[in-house]
């Protein structure tokens, strides 16, 4: 009776992990590889104020006052930027209350000062002086996001169409630009 | 990064109340029950594990989402991810424990009536919330989320892999009180923790502002305390296997820890219990290693000043300068060495339990309560356990029966917040004085344990005596 019980518990026990023997159905960890991290990241770029009586010591060449600034943009360099951008769409919003017409030049440029890519757009001009909003975006992606990857400095230039120096006026310049990155190989 | 994210989701598989081990309370035929509930009623006379199989338990979960949300095959998974990001909370978390025995034993005086018990266990103990902003802001970028806060106090981890040398005493003062305690001395091999954490970044819209966009870190205070895991990831430092078992039997991060715990028997068939686990902490000396980061900071971005119009001056190093300032805003460091405490995840259980269905096989259950034996049990268990931003709570209810032969099981149903269908069983069997007893929980999904939210599994072999 005795030998009896203990083959009973020894079956009890031994069939008790067949209870606890667990499917994994409908799911495929293989898919895994399918995973795409895609953040768009929305951050503010370059932004610059420009009044009429900052101008009193620029030169006018060809009827034209040109303002240039250059800065570095070294996260263009930057290994998840080069591996991982698909595509930026670079927004700018200038308040202009100048008579006058102006051209805002945008140049990517290259380690040795080459130009890359350039974005260009006009600026409408306050025919009496309230604040005329001009807002432009351009979507750089494919081919043309690798001459952004080249790039390591972003040069701006304003183009002021003037005969002489302006009496009044001033131009404001915001930008921003959204940085959609893909992650593949996770 | 792959690896860690399959890790990630391998942690969504299971839901699991941490460390809760209901199968194993108040069961006074197993001495794993003293590890749970120091003061337990217990029925056996001397036991001794098996070295390294005397007890073996494994529990992972999550509470929020489990493989199969995330690798179900019905819809893309990039779809599936987003569908869990949105469901799952700050409130939510991943966990795991492993405990393994090295050593068990436990023997009753006889002049004093006291059982005492002892033995090494090593344990990892792995938690972390769900930090959903941070997890959104890696996923899905800031672009659609302008004035939204992206809260750094959702980062809440720890994990710790410690060796626990314990001894135990457990006495029937009378024939209503049963108690007991436990002495703990942990000897730590790792731990990373990170708790505590506070601040946001937020992009905020500017209307009349300079720029579209302000970004800002506020209010930034972020640390995570390291030890014995700087080989890990600073190649100068080698740690070598040999080093890390010596760890794991005698660390010099270490510290010590108390269970406590009774029995109340309001008579013969009702009782209560309650106990405190691992009421301790570990001072960390040796490896330490601090990351922190604290300060504000906030930019719109980089304004030209067209220095030839100013100064005459050619160049502006704007990035630099943007450099320069967020370094002198957010004090960055990676290479502190301070000693730090952790402290272990107190437990806390209480139970109410009935006997019923008279054992007329003429023996007495003399240690445990009153004069008569019974082999129904049914109990009312409550464990809580505590973590960073709080207690988490489990109410289990179970019931017993004892067989003929050595035959004990345990069918149990545990509620929490986000299970309502986990049932449990355990088997435990003896054969004269060798007992061995496997138990698990969330059966209900074991058809497809993709479904589970969480799992768990234990199982020991023992020697266990009775003086009769």
């Amino acid at each position: 009776m005795k030998q009896l019980s203990v083959r009973l518990c020894l079956r009890y026990v031994l069939l008790l992990p067949l209870c606890f023997t667990s499917c994994v159905d409908d799911v495929d960890f293989d898919r895994l590889d399918q995973v795409i991290l895609a953040p768009r990241f929305d951050i503010g770029l370059l932004f610059f104020s420009v009044n009429y009586t900052s101008l009193s010591n620029e030169e006018i060449v060809n009827s034209q006052i040109i303002l240039r600034d250059t800065t570095q943009l070294n996260f263009l360099d930057d290994e998840v930027t080069q591996e991982n951008l698909v595509e930026i769409a670079i927004s700018y919003r200038a308040t202009n209350t100048f008579n006058h017409s102006i051209t805002n030049k945008a140049a990517f440029l290259n380690q040795n000062g080459d130009v890359q890519y350039e974005i260009t757009f006009p600026v409408s001009r306050s025919s009496d002086g309230t604040p005329v909003v001009t807002e432009f975006t351009e979507v750089v992606e494919t081919q043309d996001l690798e001459n952004i990857r080249n790039s390591i400095q972003l040069a701006n230039e304003v183009i002021i169409s003037a005969g002489t120096l302006p009496q009044s006026g001033d131009l404001n310049l915001q930008s921003k630009a959204i940085y959609s990155l893909e992650f593949t190989d996770l | 990064m792959r690896y860690i994210l399959f890790a990630t989701c391998f942690f969504s598989l299971f839901y699991a109340s941490a460390q809760n081990k209901p199968q194993l309370y108040n069961q006074d035929e197993l001495p794993q029950t003293l590890l749970s509930n120091p003061g337990a009623a217990i029925s056996f006379d001397k036991h001794i594990g098996v070295p390294l199989l005397s007890g073996f338990s494994f529990q992972v979960g999550s509470s929020g989402v489990s493989v199969y949300d995330i690798f179900r095959d019905d819809i893309p998974i990039n779809a599936a991810i987003n569908e869990a990001l949105l469901d799952l909370s700050s409130t939510d978390y991943f966990n795991m424990n492993v405990q393994l025995e090295l050593l068990s034993f436990g023997w009753r005086s006889s002049s004093s009536d006291i059982y005492y018990s002892g033995g090494v266990y090593h344990e990892i103990d792995a938690f972390s919330y769900f930090p959903k902003d941070l997890a959104t802001l890696a996923y899905n970028g800031n672009a659609d989320y302008i004035d939204v806060p992206f809260e750094f106090s959702e980062l809440a981890f720890t994990a710790e892999s410690l060796s626990v040398y314990h001894f135990g005493i457990n006495k029937k003062v009378n024939n209503s009180w049963q108690l007991g305690a436990r002495a703990k001395v942990y000897m730590s091999v790792a731990n990373v923790n990170s708790i505590n954490n506070r601040g946001d970044f937020t992009t905020r819209t500017t209307p009349n502002g300079p720029n579209f966009y302000t970004h800002t870190l506020r209010n930034v205070s972020l640390v995570a305390n390291t030890s014995g895991v700087e080989s890990f990831y600073d190649d100068e430092i080698d740690t070598g296997v040999t080093e890390l078992v010596s760890n794991a039997f005698l660390s010099k991060n270490y510290g010590f820890g108390l269970d406590i715990g009774l029995t109340h028997f309001i008579n013969e068939q009702w009782s209560l219990s309650a106990s405190i686990i691992d009421l301790g902490f570990i001072n960390h000396r040796e490896d330490v290693r601090n990351f922190t980061a604290a300060g504000n900071y906030e930019t719109n971005g980089i304004e030209l000043t067209f220095p030839a119009l100013i100064e005459g001056d050619e160049f502006t190093d704007y990035w630099q300068n943007i450099e320069d300032e967020f370094e002198d805003s957010i004090n960055l460091s990676d290479s502190l060495s301070n000693d730090y405490t952790s402290w272990r995840p107190v437990k806390f259980n209480t139970s109410l339990q009935y006997a019923f269905g008279e054992d007329r096989s003429g023996e007495c259950n003399c240690k445990s309560g009153g004069g008569r034996k019974y082999i129904n049990n049914v109990g009312l268990h409550i464990n809580s356990i505590k973590r960073p931003r709080g207690l988490q709570t489990a109410i289990t209810a179970y019931y017993d029966r004892k067989w003929n032969s050595g035959l004990l099981t345990r069918v149990t149903y545990t509620y929490d917040k986000r299970s309502a269908t986990n049932l449990g069983f355990l088997v435990s069997t003896k054969i004269n004085k060798f007992n061995l007893y496997l138990a698990a929980d969330n059966l209900v999904q074991s058809t497809n344990i993709a479904k589970a939210r969480g799992a768990s599994l234990r199982l020991g072999m023992q020697l266990v005596f009775e003086n009769k």
